[in-house]
């Protein structure tokens, strides 16, 4: 929704080419992955087998990455223009938990 | 692993360095340090009317490496560049934790700032950390990758 052209087609393409790996999975925190190289890291590395926490600056986004990429552990949201918000971001399970892996 | 990609570039100063540099600063400080963190910095935010400032996150980066300064140049925009041609995918890397991959390495401020200068890519940095120290890798290594994930 948010993304060019070439985006979308990589997308698309690391839908249907990126296979499972074969190692350890990783949990891993993309920030700012509703869009461009953010949804495109987030997307592969959920094809590769890892565990995938996104990242949104509102509800609205957060919704849309969740439609977008289905296999999403969770999405947690915050706007980091905001740094009242971001010291909440950071605060957040999710977050603390991501130190786990 | 926590990879720092969210930017914004068509927004006002303050909210230009809060997004950019502080948010990731301020979650890198605040969060318990994950096995290995990334940053990544595109040439598009510069593009249009910012022209010469190169991103803020490279600068955080360098700052963070305490003079390690491993910045990669790769030479294409993810958002934009139409010679993409699917090469998203394959410019990520999945490696062993702990050892840092990197595309080549720029030796300081003002080479970054040259290479910037010089490229249309989009630069990035991925930096993966030994669990003993927080800013160093300890065994810095180089790959071709823009993106690693250990």
């Amino acid at each position: 929704m948010y993304n060019t052209q070439e985006v979308a087609d990589e997308l698309v393409y690391i839908g249907e080419n990126v296979q499972p790996l074969d190692g350890e999975p990783k949990r891993v925190l993309i920030t700012g992955s509703t869009a461009g190289a953010g949804q495109l890291a987030a997307a592969y590395l959920l094809k590769r087998g890892h565990t995938v926490v996104a990242h949104a600056r509102n509800a609205q986004r957060a919704a849309d990455v969740r439609r977008d990429l289905p296999g999403l552990e969770e999405v947690v949201i915050g706007d980091l223009r905001h740094l009242d918000q971001t010291r909440a971001h950071s605060l957040s399970r999710s977050m603390r938990s991501e130190s786990s892996t | 692993m926590i990879i720092h990609n969210a930017a914004e570039y068509r927004v006002s100063g303050p909210e230009f360095l809060n997004a950019n540099s502080l948010s990731p600063y301020l979650l890198t400080a605040l969060v318990t340090p994950p096995q290995q963190l990334s940053y990544l910095s595109s040439n598009q935010h510069l593009g249009g009317s910012r022209v010469g400032v190169f991103s803020p996150k490279i600068a955080l980066i360098l700052n963070a490496l305490g003079g390690g300064q491993q910045v990669g140049i790769y030479g294409g925009g993810a958002d934009r560049d139409p010679d993409l041609a699917h090469g998203f995918a394959n410019r990520i890397q999945e490696g062993v934790a702990g050892v840092l991959h990197e595309v080549p390495t720029v030796g300081d401020l003002g080479g970054v700032r040259e290479c910037l200068g010089h490229s249309k890519g989009i630069a990035t940095a991925a930096v993966a950390r030994d669990h003993s120290d927080l800013w160093l890798p300890r065994e810095p290594g180089l790959r071709s990758g823009w993106l690693s994930v250990g």
